[in-house]
């Protein structure tokens, strides 16, 4: 693939571009929906494309194509694009050095055959079924390969390719009431157990059969890592990207080296991660992926940058090239690369899940967080629902509540946080590629309506 | 691609169809005056579903000249699942039609100039107003050509375009910080920019968000409510759409289902789906199993009537197919998804809607919404805010959501406006993201949990 990168890189040259890179992205996954406790669907899909980015004139110009045929159309395209821009500081990265990450690729996963990919999805729907008859699964299970080159007119020449399987289950229990409960696991290496995400899913939709009224007033809310990720997404990780940050339109704007969080928690970003669902050797326009402090003990030291926007600020970028549409979570050779979390760590001063219970006069203990995406990034704020959720008493887990609404600013509720597990899960992004790794975290003072 | 329908009939099939498509399009982002994004490209592909013994198997790729290999893995993965029950589609029609949805100004007939110019002016003027810190337009135009085969012998060809201008803006005073974004598109040309203007809608939006900024905390608790015509489609679409939604309906998700005929909702509430509406952002001539796009009335003064249906769900629930199988683009396989969802009018003016609100709220348009079908429960925010005490609005809002139960709250539904109007056009998903629209008049609810500061 390389080679082909390479054949485009020269023509576009040719043609009169100063600069280009060309980014080269084959992909093929295959995906098997649950509903209503069987196996409804099988899918597989092959996707190959060419992203070419190029400067002229230092203009930024940008097109697409599906085959080196389509390529010199396309860097037309380009050219002719590049002229309505303005100038810019901009140029390719030059080639850094990268060092290998484990666990990304597993040849298990390319092997895998349809039957052995159906028997996952059976394996989600019977554990459920064993943990109670009556209940109804729905979800998928999915897994592929990536295979991506970059090469730039600076002299990089990358190439990487990755696995990547996952589960998902909801589960749905009609008594008196309608209970559900769901279950996610993603990895990069065949280690699943399936079973695990129907059981999970059943148990917590058990455990939320007749639910009580819980009355509005501020309280100790305790964010599972599911819930805490929704937030974080649409909250404090686009808080964190630097073109928003230098434009003001963030809280952590113009903040460097204050307290902006309690300071037991530690926030840091790592591309490098071994087995980290977004993972990779380089970015998406070849910058060798890192490990960045943010948060350190509650005090801000960076944010995220990709190239362009390190380029205009004097900063160096993080890594932190991305190339996906707004509200969808893949990769894409189809547009331009802008600044995104890969994996986002949520750490700090943990401590055992029991004791961050233990330790709640009253609060409650959420694991969804419906509307999420609702939040706005610029000011914090947040609105969400829950429908998933437990009270707690003196200490103790004592019964499920009924659908509550919790609202608050996200940067305030990081300065009350008063509790941070160790039951880390690592969870890929909803409407994003943002992956986020968090434990339980224990926040004070939230406002809870039901 | 008739010869692979051949083939695949002959391996066994019971039946598969082909969408071939190309789509070709322009996006153009600017922020705070200067060209952010400048993309073009054109993306062909084909999708395959074939149905053996029961089960689907769906196999898609956007290298044309793989479709042999293509079906030979689509019938392989269809073999590979064995479901419980085994699928059935309702029967259609066999159409052969070729339907090309002409705007008046062709988008591919304008320079990239203007259609830089036309957002950069948005850009210009709203940042012209006192307050604005940052703002970023966007433009795209795109154009589906599609072609759908199946076993049947049914032969669609369809070209649909669409357009969408927009923006999102933020403002700053004091510390505070307030989002807001507008929007207007359809499956039209440059044209809709003459009856909708863009630039018109953004100052207004900008103006609304200034206002926001010195707005106060929203009250939370239970209040009565009136929603403007935007959010009142997005509650047709959030709260009834998805649950109306045949698969949903199917898989036991949903609270409507077993309620056909049954009353669901106050007799002043009717609710239709129509893909047919003129220039509608969520409409279309045939949906991507090749039938035709008509309007459902789901909920007819209370009553519930219909859902929306694709040809599987048709079956199982013994109704007849409505057209509601749609696809984000060839690579996926379609699902049961809404196109323009609406609440249709009633009798009253917005003054007697709010003349005997003691305290309450009044609520106009969203940032977004999510449902739980299966429980039945919502949760919106809304974009912008007003107090309503004595009758009269008194002061603007801010970060203000609305919760409840979906089924709770048709039947609080108590008085209905005459002003219909098409909210904002927007992106449903449902891990595919396609085009809809919704709209409505305003609408007055008894009581609607209230979240906010």
């Amino acid at each position: 693939m390389i080679d082909s990168g390479k054949k485009i890189l020269e023509m576009a040259l040719k043609m009169g571009a100063d600069e280009a890179e060309i980014f080269l992205v084959k992909n093929n996954g295959t995906s098997f929906s649950i509903e209503k406790n069987s196996v409804t669907f099988a899918s597989s899909n092959m996707s190959y494309g060419i992203g070419i980015r190029i400067l002229k004139n230092k203009k930024i110009g940008f097109a697409f194509c599906i085959n080196g045929a389509q390529a010199e159309a396309a860097i037309k395209k380009a050219l002719s694009s590049s002229k309505l821009g303005k100038e810019t500081r901009f140029t390719f990265p030059e080639p850094g050095k990268t060092s290998k990450i484990e666990n990304l690729y597993d040849k298990k996963i390319v092997g895998l055959t349809p039957e052995e990919g159906e028997r996952f999805a059976k394996d989600v729907i019977e554990s459920a079924l064993d943990v109670n008859k009556n209940i109804i699964v729905l979800g998928g299970v999915g897994y592929g390969e990536e295979h991506l080159a970059i090469v730039n007119s600076k002299g990089i020449e990358i190439e990487d390719k990755g696995t990547e399987i996952g589960g998902s289950a909801t589960a749905v229990l009609k008594k008196k009431n309608t209970a559900t409960g769901f279950e996610i696991l993603s990895s990069r290496m065949l280690d699943i157990d399936f079973g695990v995400i129907g059981k999970n899913a059943a148990w917590l939709a058990m455990k939320t059969l007749n639910p009580r009224k819980c009355g509005s007033k501020n309280m100790t809310v305790l964010f599972t890592p599911y819930a805490l990720a929704s937030l974080l997404e649409f909250t404090t990780i686009p808080a964190l990207y630097a073109d928003k940050v230098h434009k003001g339109e963030s809280i952590y704007s113009n903040r460097i080296g204050e307290v902006v969080s309690s300071e037991i928690l530690t926030v840091v970003e790592d591309g490098s991660m071994p087995n980290g669902l977004n993972s990779a050797i380089a970015d998406d326009e070849g910058v060798p992926s890192k490990r960045t402090e943010l948060i350190k003990k509650g005090v801000l030291k960076n944010y995220l940058y990709d190239a362009s926007t390190a380029a205009e600020y004097d900063k160096e970028s993080t890594g932190n090239a991305v190339r996906s549409e707004k509200w969808a979570s893949s990769r894409t050779f189809k547009t331009t690369p802008s600044i995104k979390s890969r994996n986002f760590i949520i750490d700090g001063k943990t401590e055992k899940i029991e004791k961050l219970i233990s330790g709640v006069k009253e609060g409650i203990l959420v694991y969804d967080a419906m509307g999420a995406h609702t939040s706005n990034p610029a000011s914090g704020r947040f609105s969400i629902n829950s429908s998933i959720l437990f009270k707690i008493e003196k200490g103790e887990i004592v019964y499920p509540v009924k659908q509550v609404m919790i609202s608050g600013n996200m940067g305030d509720c990081l300065k009350n946080v008063s509790g941070i597990g160790n039951d880390f899960r690592k969870l890929p992004g909803e409407l994003s590629p943002v992956s986020v790794i968090a434990p339980t975290v224990r926040i004070e003072n939230v406002r809870v309506s039901g | 691609m008739e010869k692979i329908i051949k083939k695949l009939m002959d391996m066994g099939a019971e039946y598969c169809d082909i969408r071939y498509e190309k789509r070709t399009g322009l996006s153009l982002e600017v922020k705070d005056g200067e060209l952010k994004k400048a993309v073009s490209g054109s993306e062909e592909g084909i999708g395959i579903r074939v149905l053996y013994n029961g089960a689907f198997g769906f196999f898609s790729t956007n290298n044309v000249s793989d479709a042999d290999k293509a079906a030979g893995i689509a019938f392989k993965l269809a073999k590979c699942s064995k479901p419980k029950e085994k699928l059935r589609l309702a029967d259609v029609k066999t159409v052969k039609d070729e339907i090309i949805w002409k705007p008046k100004r062709n988008p591919a007939d304008i320079s990239t100039e203007e259609k830089h110019k036309l957002i950069a002016g948005m850009d210009e003027a709203m940042r012209g107003i006192e307050g604005i810190l940052t703002v970023t337009t966007g433009y795209s135009d795109g154009n589906v050509e599609m072609h759908f085969l199946n076993s049947e012998g049914s032969d669609i060809y369809t070209i649909v375009p669409r357009i969408v201008a927009q923006a999102d803006l933020i403002a700053k005073k004091d510390g505070n910080i307030v989002g807001y974004r507008t929007r207007v598109g359809g499956t039209s040309g440059f044209e809709i920019f003459d009856s909708s203007n863009p630039l018109e809608k953004g100052v207004n939006a900008a103006k609304s968000a200034v206002r926001i900024l010195s707005a106060e905390k929203s009250p939370s608790g239970r209040f009565p409510v009136i929603t403007d015509p935007d959010l009142a489609g997005v509650f047709a679409h959030e709260a009834i759409g998805h649950a109306a939604e045949g698969d949903s309906v199917v898989s036991g998700e949903s609270i409507l289902e077993k309620k056909i005929g049954e009353k669901v909702a106050s007799e002043l509430v009717t609710i239709y789906d129509d893909p047919a509406i003129e220039n509608g952002f969520g409409s279309f001539p045939y949906d991507d199993e090749g039938v035709k796009g008509t309007k459902k009335i789901l909920i007819e003064k209370g009553v519930l009537k219909n859902f929306i249906l694709n040809r599987e769900t048709a079956h199982k629930l013994g109704m007849k197919p409505n057209g509601g199988a749609r696809a984000e683009s060839f690579a996926v396989r379609p699902l049961v998804r809404m196109s323009n969802t609406m609440i249709e009018k009633g009798e009253h003016s917005f003054d007697e809607l709010i003349e005997d609100i003691k305290y309450g709220i009044y609520a106009k348009g969203t940032r977004g919404g999510q449902v739980d079908p299966a429980k039945g429960s919502f949760q919106f925010s809304a974009q912008e805010a007003f107090l309503i005490e004595k009758g009269e609005i008194t002061k603007p809002l801010k970060d203000l959501s609305l919760s409840g139960l979906t089924l709770e709250t048709l039947k609080n539904i108590d008085a209905v406006g005459k002003d219909v109007k098409f909210g904002d056009p927007g992106f449903c998903g449902k891990g595919q993201l396609v085009p809809v629209g919704d709209g409505g008049p305003h609408i007055k609810i008894k009581n609607v949990l209230i979240g906010g500061g």
